[in-house]
């Protein structure tokens, strides 16, 4: 199944060799930055552009290839963050169980709110992530006996260099990619976007969509706890703005400018955006609109984002989109013959 | 024989309108069965019900004596009743391969046999030169074809057709009913909805007639078709 894109303009082969080629040739060139003369400063910046494509990744698990629109990666990120820093302040738990715990913990509420909400279609689920964001952030900011609130919770270091956490960041959204690229090359993959294309569809011909929609809200709750556990062991504070909807919202501009249901997009957005932004940060607060006019414009011109619009153009170009131009001429030909 | 499908007192409502009231009847193994009746006469609504789509409000459903009234749309299918829609349903961002495959693997096929179907379905069906090809770039009867095709990637116990002889090129409208012509010869059973009456008369020996959510007429084709009240409700005088 080679990735391929439909005559809408979006890509629908997520199993691209050439799109996970293009991934890991980013990653490469990121890897030779620090050796290069990188300094700590935008060492940092990349870290939370891969700490961000993790989220978007996941995201894009979620809403690209499933078609179920949630608002929570950033929620579940802080979720994850927070098990870790609570693990450590009150029971001396260390980061890599932490880390492992906070994963685990945001995969069960996943499960649980998916159970809950799946059932339901269109913009509930949206309203309910949504919904469960804020009220987990609300928690956090309000116990303070417990969290700190705004102050945070503080968490050791995982390493002692930033070039360390560079190339684990790396090295984890490198396994994110191979994982997702792995996932949707299974059967599970296919009904994955079946349920995207046409959700009664693949009921009817036998595809448990309840099931896998569950199954896919957890893998992307599980792996944004993890993100965010991680991320709170190079911050080392954990607080209410991990979860705040901005990153939410970040993370899906992410994914739709570099395009969504895509592998290589969420990372080409996570660079893009966050590096964009630092080097708009000299326009003061007017950077923080530069991005969401981004998004309205990718949305209207070129809704299938940078990697889809690439796609496109590569595919077309080497006369891979056969299908709309034969087959009228076929069916004419049938008719003539018949 | 004992019923492959045995419907009974199926009723449904939307609200204040009773879409289907008390329909029975009885499929046998290998039979192939015209469903017919006007627009709004139910017979899309008991098709969604039989295919778990819609949960009766009464009634009972039994597929080789399993109830499966009620049960999900999913469970339905894999029990082996499975569901054409009259609106086309493909996945449109997914290659022609990639939809059936997605049929064959939720069927219960290893990749190896489900490939293998799907390329014996292409070639019965003559559109597996689109293979490759995303489903939003054939044509509307090529999605038809590739629906139709879906739901054989293994074999069912019934297939539940909705309209699959409508807005369809004629050559394909032959190669679909040589194929269910074929099939049912080997044994498959079929319900067919359907508005075409020449390709009824021509491949369904019975055939039910619904009316207002109820059951008109049900028996040998040639002979429904000759019933005054069926003539009255559905066909229209010019059938007299």
């Amino acid at each position: 199944m080679a990735g391929r894109v439909s005559s809408l303009g979006r890509p629908a082969g997520p199993t691209s060799l050439a799109q996970l080629g293009i991934a890991f040739a980013l990653l490469a060139v990121l890897a030779v930055l620090p050796p290069l003369g990188l300094g700590i400063y935008w060492q940092g910046v990349v870290i939370t552009s891969l700490y961000l494509a993790m989220l978007a990744l996941n995201w894009n698990l979620l809403s690209g290839y499933t078609g179920l629109f949630s608002l929570a990666p950033a929620g579940f990120a802080m979720l994850g963050a927070y098990v870790t820093a609570l693990l450590w302040t009150y029971a001396g738990v260390g980061p890599l169980f932490g880390i492992a715990a906070g994963a685990l913990f945001s995969a069960l509420v996943g499960l649980i709110v998916g159970v809950l909400t799946l059932r339901l279609a269109g913009p509930y689920l949206a309203l309910t992530t949504l919904a469960l964001a804020e009220i987990l952030r609300v928690i956090a900011l309000n116990s303070f006996d417990i969290t700190r609130g705004e102050i945070g919770l503080e968490v050791p270091a995982l390493f002692a260099h930033q070039t360390t956490y560079y190339y684990v960041f790396m090295a984890v959204v490198a396994a994110m990619l191979l994982g997702l690229h792995w996932l949707l090359g299974r059967p599970c993959g296919l009904y994955l976007r079946a349920i995207r294309n046409d959700e009664t569809g693949a009921r009817a011909r036998g595809v448990r969509t309840v099931f896998w929609k569950v199954f896919a809200f957890t893998v992307s709750s599980g792996l944004s706890g993890f993100a965010g556990a991680l991320f709170a062991h190079y911050v080392i504070i954990v607080s209410p703005s991990i979860g705040h909807l901005l990153v939410t919202g970040l993370v899906i501009s992410m994914v739709v400018i570099g395009g969504m249901g895509t592998v290589v997009g969420p990372l080409i957005g996570a660079l893009l955006v966050n590096g964009g932004s630092e080097y708009l940060r000299a326009a003061g607060d007017y950077h923080h609109i530069v991005f969401p006019i981004l998004v309205i414009l990718f949305a209207r011109f070129c809704r299938e984002g940078i990697a889809g619009r690439v796609a496109v153009l590569f595919h077309a170009r080497r006369g891979r989109i056969r299908g709309r131009r034969e087959a009228p001429l076929a069916e004419a030909r049938e008719a003539a013959a018949s | 024989m004992s019923a492959l499908v045995a419907v009974r007192a199926l009723t449904k409502r939307f609200g204040s309108i009773v879409a289907v009231d008390g329909v029975s009847f009885d499929i046998a193994p290998g039979e192939l069965v015209g469903f017919l009746g006007p627009n709004g006469s139910g017979k899309t609504t008991v098709l969604n019900m039989m295919s778990g789509l819609l949960r009766p409000d009464a009634g009972r459903i039994a597929l080789a004596g399993t109830d499966v009234g009620g049960m999900s749309a999913d469970r339905v299918a894999r029990a082996g009743m499975i569901r054409m829609f009259q609106l086309t349903r493909v996945y449109p961002q997914m290659t022609v391969l990639e939809n059936l495959l997605t049929a064959g693997f939720a069927l219960g096929l290893d990749r190896r046999a489900a490939t293998d179907r799907a390329d014996e379905l292409l070639s019965d069906l003559k559109i597996h030169a689109y293979r490759e090809a995303f489903a939003s770039d054939l044509s509307g009867g090529q999605q038809k074809l590739l629906e139709f095709a879906c739901c054989f990637m293994r074999a069912p116990k019934i297939a539940l057709l909705d309209e699959p002889f409508a807005a369809i090129h004629p050559t394909m409208r032959r190669v679909l009913a040589e194929y269910v012509r074929r099939t049912n010869a080997a044994g498959q059973a079929y319900v067919i909805v359907s508005h075409d009456m020449p390709i009824v008369v021509d491949l369904c020996p019975r055939v039910i007639c619904l009316a207002a959510g109820a059951v008109l007429a049900d028996g040998p084709t040639a002979q429904v078709l000759r019933e005054p009240a069926v003539i009255e409700s559905y066909l229209g005088p010019s059938h007299a």
